[in-house]
């Protein structure tokens, strides 16, 4: 009889450990099922993440190159590779666990919208008083390419654009000072606002100044930079010994009085503008310059100063880092 | 007779005992039923959302525009190119109705389908008992156009194909998907 009861107990005892460890086994199971779908999604989420950050390197330093970084409790990695001038492709891998991801994109090179200069000097303002008393044996306004090294290169564009019939005439009375292709001076209804494109500009100055612009050199050939000076309701004095590469933005009336080199897009905005460059400056200017303001803003020229049209340094302000932007061009995860 | 009273008592409790043991087998083997299937939906549930993710996430890649071509409540077709052979795909889903599923027991259960291309409509029954798809424009407002469509929310609804007592094992799991390709 006590024999039978120790069976009788034990082999209830084995048909609840049974039970038990299906128990056991079954939600072993459904923890499992969560945890690797867990994993899964945070080597996506890592790997997202990762491919963000290259896209941020990108931007900031034109190359990526992230080896086994550490993310919640995973590791990532961000290679690129070029695979055109200016689209390179990025691969961003990641491991959280047992699970592994990848994420693919393509980006392509661009700059933010910057405006357009059509001709050497852009007046994109009704009725400037224009004034071009320059030395007689030179073009103060020279719509012909050149590139960065003072070179004629190329056929160029217009010396002077105005907004309307009444500025061509204006300008077109110092026909001698003022050449440029098709013709010294031309006529576009449609000349860049810069007003649209402005805010971003200033937001994103190398260099900004109140008053006037010191001497010195802003930007290189290599390494151009944004400069912008605050002069409402005065005017900005370029009076020392000056060499800028990349955007220069003045808010006010500009006068050039000093030796003044400048490779790039120059742009004068203000509810009136005045621009003189004085006959004691000695500047040279490549690149364009728009001016924008209201009717009656003057634009005069003395001196041997000289604005060239070059599309070299107007492509040069593509260098400008803090322009530089890559656009997605496609995304694979 | 003290012998007769023990080997009553014995008898009686031993009774007690087995009726016990059977007792919480029973309540055991129910309860670590309900537990599979309730894993077995949750299992079916993460299957069918490692699908959507390799799908969802690739809409529009290398795509032309629009690549949401139907944004409906309960079916969506999109374009991507995303087995990335240069070839842009159109990728179907949509769900069936609770009637063509009359072999399990569950009457709710129904067929989601994925179809690629004209490929052949692929799908089983896996308990799904609902799929819901919300859309959303560049605002973030819901929108039906499905030209305008950057983000989309998906909801699923899984059961367990047999019931426990009266009811059945259920998951449910949504998400919100952002494809890059669409922004």
């Amino acid at each position: 009889m006590g024999k039978m009861a120790v069976i009788v107990v034990i082999g209830f005892l084995g048909i609840l450990g049974l039970l038990m460890y299906n128990m056991q086994r079954s939600s072993v199971m459904a923890t499992e099922s969560a945890v690797t779908h867990f994993e899964k999604s945070t080597a996506r989420i890592i790997a997202e993440t990762g491919m963000h950050r290259g896209w941020r390197l990108l931007e900031d330093n034109d190359t990526v190159s992230v080896s086994n970084a550490s993310l919640l409790n995973g590791r990532y990695s961000v290679s690129m590779s070029q695979i055109a001038t200016d689209t390179v492709r990025l691969m961003s891998s990641a491991s959280f666990g047992r699970a592994a991801d990848t994420v693919t994109t393509v980006f392509f090179k661009t700059i933010k919208p910057v405006p357009d200069a059509p001709g050497a000097v852009s007046l994109a303002s009704d009725t400037v008083d224009v004034s071009i008393n320059g030395t007689p044996h030179r073009y103060a306004v020279d719509g012909r390419d050149y590139d960065m090294n003072g070179n004629l290169v190329g056929v160029g564009k217009p010396g002077i654009i105005c907004h309307s019939s009444y500025d061509s005439v204006q300008s077109a009375a110092y026909l001698s000072q003022i050449t440029g292709n098709p013709s010294p001076v031309s006529i576009q209804s449609d000349i860049p606002q810069p007003t649209s494109f402005i805010n971003d500009l200033i937001g994103n100055a190398d260099y900004t100044f109140t008053g006037d612009i010191p001497g010195g050199n802003f930007g290189t050939r290599d390494h151009p930079a944004i400069v912008f000076c605050d002069g409402t309701g005065s005017t900005v004095t370029l009076n020392g010994n000056n060499v800028i590469y990349g955007i220069v933005i003045i808010k006010g009336n500009v006068k050039i009085t000093g030796t003044f080199q400048f490779y790039g897009l120059m742009i004068a905005y203000n509810d009136v503008v005045s621009i003189s460059v004085d006959a004691a400056g000695t500047a040279d200017m490549y690149g364009g310059m728009i001016m924008a303001g209201g009717a009656h803003s003057s634009f005069s020229m003395q001196g041997t100063a000289t604005f060239y049209y070059s599309s070299a340094s107007l492509s040069n302000i593509r260098k400008i880092q803090r322009l530089r932007l890559y656009a997605l061009q496609d995304w694979y995860e | 007779m003290s012998t007769i009273i023990d080997l009553v008592g014995s008898t009686v409790a031993a009774g007690i005992l087995i009726l016990a043991v059977l007792g919480l087998t029973f309540n055991t083997t129910s309860t670590m039923v309900e537990q599979n299937l309730s894993t077995i939906a949750q299992s079916s549930a993460l299957s069918i959302v490692e699908v959507f993710d390799y799908d969802f996430l690739k809409a529009g890649y290398r795509a032309p525009r629009p690549a949401i071509l139907r944004a409906d409540s309960n079916a969506i077709t999109f374009l991507s190119d995303f087995d990335r052979n240069g070839t842009v795909d159109t990728v179907k889903y949509t769900v069936s109705s609770a009637s063509q599923v009359p072999q399990t027991q569950n009457p709710g259960d129904r067929i989601l389908y994925r179809q690629v291309n004209n490929n052949p409509t692929t799908g089983g029954s896996l308990g799904v008992v609902d799929f819901k798809l919300t859309y959303y424009d560049s605002t973030g407002a819901v929108t039906t156009n499905a030209a305008k469509v950057k983000s989309f929310l998906v909801r699923l609804w899984v059961q367990s194909t047999f019931k426990i007592d009266t009811t059945y094992s259920q998951a449910y799991w949504e998400k919100r998907y952002h494809p890059v390709n669409l922004q």
